[in-house]
């Protein structure tokens, strides 16, 4: 039943690399696709806790991230990496809860139970992660506003969510500036206690805050005579949704469904130990594995 | 036709119009350069064509604008747009969506055009303006010409019949400046659009246009061909310049005044036979900063390579090179923002590292590319104050009066112009007096008039100390520089004394000096018309 369940969705991942809108040259998927799949992913990676289950997650997390962009890949996977280390300590030696000793004494006891815990909640973020850096290698903000005008979310709404994300970066940029100013000017902006380290920045806000509206009148200036706001607004949108891909997608949420109604009604993908007499054998080899594809690079 | 009929307007906030009895007509296919000094309606002119006066900016009106024989006052600029494109002076405040299809589809998108049509449109805008490669990338990774090139594609992507542009290359490097006026004055010639343009770099400008106005104080001066209305105004009291080859021949009393180097080798080359460079003699034997084989890298991206320099007291070191070549990281790097990877710096002596903020501050610093950073207070008196003493905030109210800018004092950065807030931001870091004051593209458009103030603030300032100015404004490096640096692909290529790297220079040499090199029997080492001694 379980391992029905996992070929069928690994099924559906392939069905994005045989039928999608995806070329193995160009690198090239369909944004809806591809958000609405990183998007099962990581609400599977939620709904599940067995490790088996997680770690097969994110095998096929590192398929698709063979055939698309995925330059962000090992950034986001080298924090990952650190998160996982210090998680699998935490629960290792702090949890201890769990009858499947591995070692015990008057200080420590580590359980598969505790072990296994770990590993399920360190290959969650590495999982969410991966999906992140994929969605942020593959798709712009503009191809996003498309998705959302596909499914016919507010246009003012949306212009202004493209608005503050586009210039969000650009006022970072310049509160960085901002503090090599005033390091500049002589002011210790890092040394001190926290107290004296916001005073120090202090000056800022109110800059970065004239800044800003000095700058919400330059954009209100080019909405202007660029037409906005209009009636006759018609979006151009470049993301085609065709048949096909409605039904790669209608499958991914029909499995999301299946694999809910699984977990809640059979408790199927929150075993933490399924099956004992590989678990050892699971256990040293996954990390190892992990190590090596989250740092493999073909693609970047 | 764009008429202007008995117009005038005042801002709600001011006491004084912005424009007074405006009357003129500019005509489909003409290429129109609005000059004028800071304050003097330029930006306000403009406004009153797009329709963001009156329907964006409230003010008192008198008389009225009319495009096509509609007046303004009667459609709002999201209809204006048909018939006017604007270009703002800054990409990055003008820029609205992620990618650059995108934020050319965008104003059509607004009035509601077909996909189809769309399509259509931005494909043949991208090949008009020759952009074609930049469709899919991401505005964050565009160079500042590239994105402006961007804005005037979605400019006219409406087919506009005029095209404003308000300072367009301010805020690029003059080789962008350079194509980008090439492709203004392209559309002007092809497709006649109507180019009505404000700007400061008058000699890369003042030969492409038709015709020129002249503003003062919210009223036209001078309306007419280039040349002639050079000739008959004084530009230079009027704050706004003229090209370097321009005011040479006028300072001989040239009749028919050269606009480009080329008009300038026939008509001057009688005149400077008769001159030669006045004698000079530069003496640095007091070694002041000192960079020692440094390295440094962005990532795997190395910028510096081992890379050596001297800074001596009482010169001003000029640093140029293409975009991207690392002067703003070396320019870092010195100042201790960043650390060498490899190699040493040292100031007066000492490590940059072991120097505190604050003791470091009155060693090295620098005044970054764009001023808005450094205004942090309410008030411009309260920025170049910040953190002085009561003795120092005497110095402060010195170097504010030589820079011009004391009068502003009570103002806050949002009120001033860009040169305003240029020599503000100069003012806030020299305060602290520092051993090597940088200064990273201070003239980047700034008014002949800001740029005089500026070069006289630099001449007293090294006197006592030193500047590394970052610049690619030959003629206020050939006026000011003691030496120059070439910098390229992060190691200094060529260092020594300004006349032996900019003259005969074929990247970095003045427009006098280029008319110079090709006359027989003239001083070849003339830069500026202040070296300038005449002999017979």
């Amino acid at each position: 039943m379980i391992f029905t369940f996992l070929l069928t969705f690994i099924a559906g991942t392939f069905l994005i690399l045989l039928f999608g809108k995806f070329s193995f040259f160009q690198k090239k998927v369909s944004p809806i696709t591809l958000s609405i799949w990183l998007s099962a992913v990581i609400y599977l990676s939620l709904l599940f806790s067995s490790p088996y289950f997680l770690f097969l997650l994110f095998l096929m997390l590192f398929i698709i991230k063979l055939f698309v962009q995925s330059h962000l890949w090992k950034t986001f996977m080298k924090y990952s990496l650190y998160i996982l280390f210090f998680i699998l300590l935490f629960n290792i030696f702090l949890v201890g809860k769990g009858t499947h000793v591995i070692y015990y004494n008057h200080f420590i006891k580590i359980t598969w139970e505790s072990l296994a815990f770990a590993y399920s909640m360190g290959l969650r973020i590495v999982i969410i992660m991966g999906a992140f850096s994929i969605y942020n290698s593959n798709i712009t903000m503009d191809e996003l506003i498309e998705i959302l005008e596909k499914f016919r979310f507010p246009q003012r709404s949306l212009i202004t969510l493209a608005l503050s994300l586009r210039f969000f970066n650009i006022m970072a940029q310049e509160a960085s500036e901002s503090v090599e100013v005033l390091r500049l000017r002589g002011v210790a902006i890092s040394s001190g206690k926290l107290k004296d380290k916001i005073r120090a920045r202090s000056p800022l806000m109110s800059a970065l805050l004239t800044n800003s509206l000095e700058r919400s009148i330059y954009i209100a200036e080019a909405l202007e005579i660029k037409g906005f706001p209009s009636k006759n607004r018609r979006a151009w949108r470049r993301i085609s949704f065709p048949w096909r891909e409605k039904l790669i997608v209608s499958s991914f949420l029909l499995l999301s469904i299946i694999a809910t109604a699984l977990v809640v009604m059979m408790g199927i993908g929150n075993e933490l130990i399924v099956c004992p007499n590989i678990k050892l054998y699971f256990l040293l080899t996954a990390p190892l594995l992990l190590l090596i594809l989250s740092r493999r690079e073909e693609n970047d | 036709m764009i008429e202007f009929l008995n117009y005038s307007f005042r801002y709600a906030s001011a006491s004084n119009p912005a424009l007074e009895n405006i009357e003129l007509k500019i005509f489909p296919g003409e290429f129109v350069l609005l000059i004028g000094d800071s304050g003097s309606g330029k930006t306000t002119f403009l406004r009153s064509i797009n329709g963001l006066i009156p329907h964006f900016y409230g003010g008192s009106q008198r008389g009225e604008v009319r495009i096509d024989g509609k007046s303004i006052k009667n459609f709002p600029p999201r209809e204006i747009a048909n018939y006017v494109g604007t270009v703002f002076q800054d990409p990055e405040n003008q820029i609205l969506m992620h990618t650059v299809e995108k934020e050319i589809a965008f104003p059509l998108e607004n009035i509601g055009m077909k996909e189809g049509e769309i399509e259509k449109r931005v494909e043949e805008t991208l090949d008009l303006l020759d952009i074609y490669p930049l469709r899919h990338r991401k505005i964050e990774s565009l160079s500042g010409g590239e994105k402006q090139k961007v804005a005037i594609a979605t400019a006219i992507a409406r087919y506009p019949r005029y095209l404003l542009l308000d300072e367009p290359t301010s805020q690029i490097d003059p080789n962008s400046a350079e194509s980008l006026l090439s492709l203004l004055e392209r559309l002007n010639d092809d497709l006649g659009i109507g180019i009505i343009m404000v700007e400061h770099r008058m000699e890369r400008t003042m030969h492409r246009a038709d015709r020129l106005i002249v503003l003062d104080r919210g009223k036209i001066v001078g309306d007419g061909e280039p040349r002639i209305i050079a000739s008959k105004l004084d530009l230079d009291a009027l704050g706004v310049g003229y090209p370097q080859i321009t005011r040479v021949a006028k300072r001989f009393g040239v009749e028919m005044l050269p606009l480009t180097v080329k008009e300038g080798r026939k008509s001057l080359s009688r005149y400077l036979k008769n001159v030669r460079v006045k004698e000079e003699r530069i003496l640095l034997n007091d070694l002041i900063g000192e960079v020692l084989n440094i390295e440094f890298s962005y990532g795997a991206h190395r910028v510096i390579r081992k890379l050596n320099l001297k800074i001596y007291r009482n010169e001003l070191l000029g640093l140029v090179g293409r975009n991207g070549t690392g002067k703003t990281t070396l320019a870092k790097l010195l100042t201790g923002l960043l650390r060498p990877q490899k190699g040493e710096i040292r100031i007066l002596g000492k490590p940059i590292e072991k120097y505190g903020e604050k003791e470091r501050s009155r060693a090295i610093s620098m005044v970054f590319q764009n001023p808005n950073i450094h205004l942090l207070g309410d008030t411009i008196y309260e920025d170049v104050t910040y953190l002085l003493s009561d003795k120092e905030r005497k110095r402060a109210e010195n170097i504010m009066k030589e820079l011009g800018i004391w009068e502003l004092r009570d103002r806050n950065a949002s009120e001033l112009s860009g040169g305003e807030r240029m020599l503000a931001a100069v003012a806030s870091i020299a305060v602290m007096e520092p051993e090597i004051l940088i200064l990273d593209e201070p003239t980047r458009g700034l008014s002949y008039k800001f740029k005089l103030r500026l070069s006289s603030f630099l001449k007293k300032y090294i006197q006592r100390h030193s500047v590394i100015l970052i610049t690619h404004d030959v003629e206020t490096l050939a006026r000011n520089a003691t030496r120059v640096a070439i910098l390229s692909d992060g190691r200094i290529r060529v260092i020594g004394n300004k006349r032996e790297i900019m003259c005969s220079s074929l990247t970095y040499s003045t427009q006098v000096n280029k008319v110079a090199q090709g006359i027989e029997g003239v001083d070849k080492k003339i830069l500026v018309e202040e070296d300038l001694e005449v002999i017979k």
